[in-house]
């Protein structure tokens, strides 16, 4: 009896979500960790987990396993299956027999029989009218999943929905568009800099890699905002070499 | 939407392969070293000769982030020095950009690059944008030494896995922009590239301080010199470094 029961570990798991939702997180870990703990706590052999961009087009985030993957695969591509219905009605999709379904699916029920899969089992990730993607458990077996497991792996699904939502709202794709500016930029303005104060100090690399560094500090300013400032000509490298110049080369 | 007949072709091994490719690519993408590693699963499941991924961004800072061989680099470094060529074109259309006959084909939407790519051993150049939602990245470019098409398949292939290293390759990114990875430090993505363009970057600004010129100017110079002497930027660039040439006014 010391093992914790399922409810225990149910309770860690949304805790484990919560979390996430506060500290900075990996959307793509968020995902990983959702299909695992699914089949860990849940009734289901497999589980898989797609998702949509802001155009509508979806994509396997995680999965359990390869046959799952390329269930989902499958879906996505073809556009049809329970996965796919599931996130365009917003609903939770019960399919207790998968062979049943061959006339309907014609592409995704022999491929999934073919995979040892029986029944599954999709659940929206929505938030309010907001439907992002779907968690699909799959089932070696025929039959409906508990009621129990439906609703923990909604409630699971849903705490995850609200994660994501949040960091998509906190990081909107013109924000993603400067910080990748400015990330590869400043690499470049900082090697160009260099060039500019050995040019101007008679010195090599890494020394105007040195004195640009103690200017920076010198003056509190960040190393890449004076690296700009140098390369947009707003300010000259003859201040730095001047103050910092000798110190440098002879230090 | 892909019909009946696509159903046989999910479950080839091709396909498994390609889903394989893409967990190595995230792999690659997660790792604390290099992103050299991004390039082989792309050779290995793909059937072209070689691969580069590369980074665009404005007219300076695009960077070979991985090539597969020196070819793959070259047809890379040859479109960054010219500033044109069908990774530029990739990335401005957002769409793939095929030549299936490096050789047989005119390509005026870049006659410089056109020129200079039949000297290297590409035969044909297969050019996917890297794109995460509306973030431009860069460029996922394949080639092969025999001419000839694509196959829809390998397309769509090559699209799939284009959007993996997109996603990663921005992550990446990203991330080390975040932690504050300084060039050359422990976390930058680049730290194990033996394709940087560092040098390019700070010969560009000798000779802004040189000449007293805009960088744009001063990165124009270089590359007027490097044309002008059928040499690479980088070599020219080597050579401002190490003091060997001045650029006069």
């Amino acid at each position: 009896m010391s093992d914790p029961t399922r409810e225990q570990r149910l309770g860690e798991a949304f805790v484990t979500l919560a979390d996430s939702l506060v500290a900075g997180y990996d959307v793509v870990e968020l995902m990983h960790y959702l299909v695992d703990v699914s089949v860990e706590l849940l009734d289901a052999a497999a589980a898989g987990l797609v998702l949509a961009d802001g155009r509508d087009r979806l994509d396997v985030l995680a999965s359990t396993s390869e046959r799952a993957q390329l269930l989902e695969i499958l879906q996505i591509r073809t556009g049809r299956g329970p996965c796919l219905e599931c996130y365009r009605t917003g609903r939770a999709v019960s399919i207790p027999d998968i062979a049943a379904e061959a006339i309907r699916w014609p592409q995704f029920a022999p491929l999934a029989a073919e995979q040892g899969f029986k029944s599954v089992h999709a659940v929206p990730m929505r938030l309010r009218d907001s439907t992002i993607g779907a968690l699909n458990l799959f089932r070696s077996q025929p039959g409906e999943l508990a009621e129990a497991d439906r609703r923990a792996a909604q409630a699971l699904a849903d705490v995850a929905t609200i994660g994501i939502l949040q960091q998509r709202a906190t990081q909107d794709s013109s924000d993603v568009n400067e910080n990748l500016e400015i990330a590869l930029n400043s690499r470049v303005a900082i090697e160009q800099a260099k060039g500019i104060v050995a040019q101007q100090g008679s010195m090599n690399m890494d020394a105007a890699f040195a004195t640009l560094r103690r200017y920076a500090v010198q003056q509190k300013i960040p190393l890449t905002t004076l690296a700009q400032q140098l390369v947009r000509q707003e300010r000259t490298a003859d201040d730095i070499v001047t103050t910092l110049g000798s110190s440098a080369s002879s230090g | 939407m892909a019909g009946a007949a696509r159903v046989g072709v999910v479950m080839t091994p091709e396909r498994v392969a390609i889903v394989t490719a893409q967990r190595e690519i995230t792999a690659a993408g997660a790792g604390v070293a290099g992103l050299g590693g991004m390039c082989a699963p792309c050779v290995r499941v793909l059937p072209v000769t070689g691969v580069a991924i590369s980074t665009l961004s404005g007219s300076f800072a695009s960077e070979t982030v991985c090539a597969s061989d020196e070819v793959a680099f070259r047809i890379d470094e040859l479109q960054f020095d010219l500033g044109e060529g069908p990774c530029w074109e990739a990335f401005a259309s957002r769409a793939p950009v095929l030549v299936p006959d490096v050789r047989g084909d005119a390509h005026p939407q870049w006659p410089v690059f056109g020129d200079a790519v039949r000297k290297t051993a590409a035969g044909a150049l297969f050019v996917f944008p890297l794109y995460v939602g509306g973030t431009g990245i860069g460029s996922l470019g394949l080639y092969r030494r025999t001419a000839g098409p694509l196959t829809d398949e390998a397309v769509h292939d090559a699209e799939a896995l284009a959007a993996t290293v997109a996603k990663h390759l921005l992550r990446r990114i990203l991330a080390a922009a975040r932690d504050g990875a300084a060039p050359g430090s422990g976390n930058d993505p680049w730290q194990d590239s033996p394709h940087d363009r560092r040098e390019i970057h700070q010969a560009t600004g000798i000779v802004m301080n040189q000449l007293d010129l805009p960088v744009g100017a001063a990165f124009a110079r270089l590359r007027g010199h490097a044309f002008a002497n059928g040499d690479t930027m980088a070599e020219v660039a080597h050579e401002v470094v190490t003091r060997h040439l001045h650029l006069s006014s």
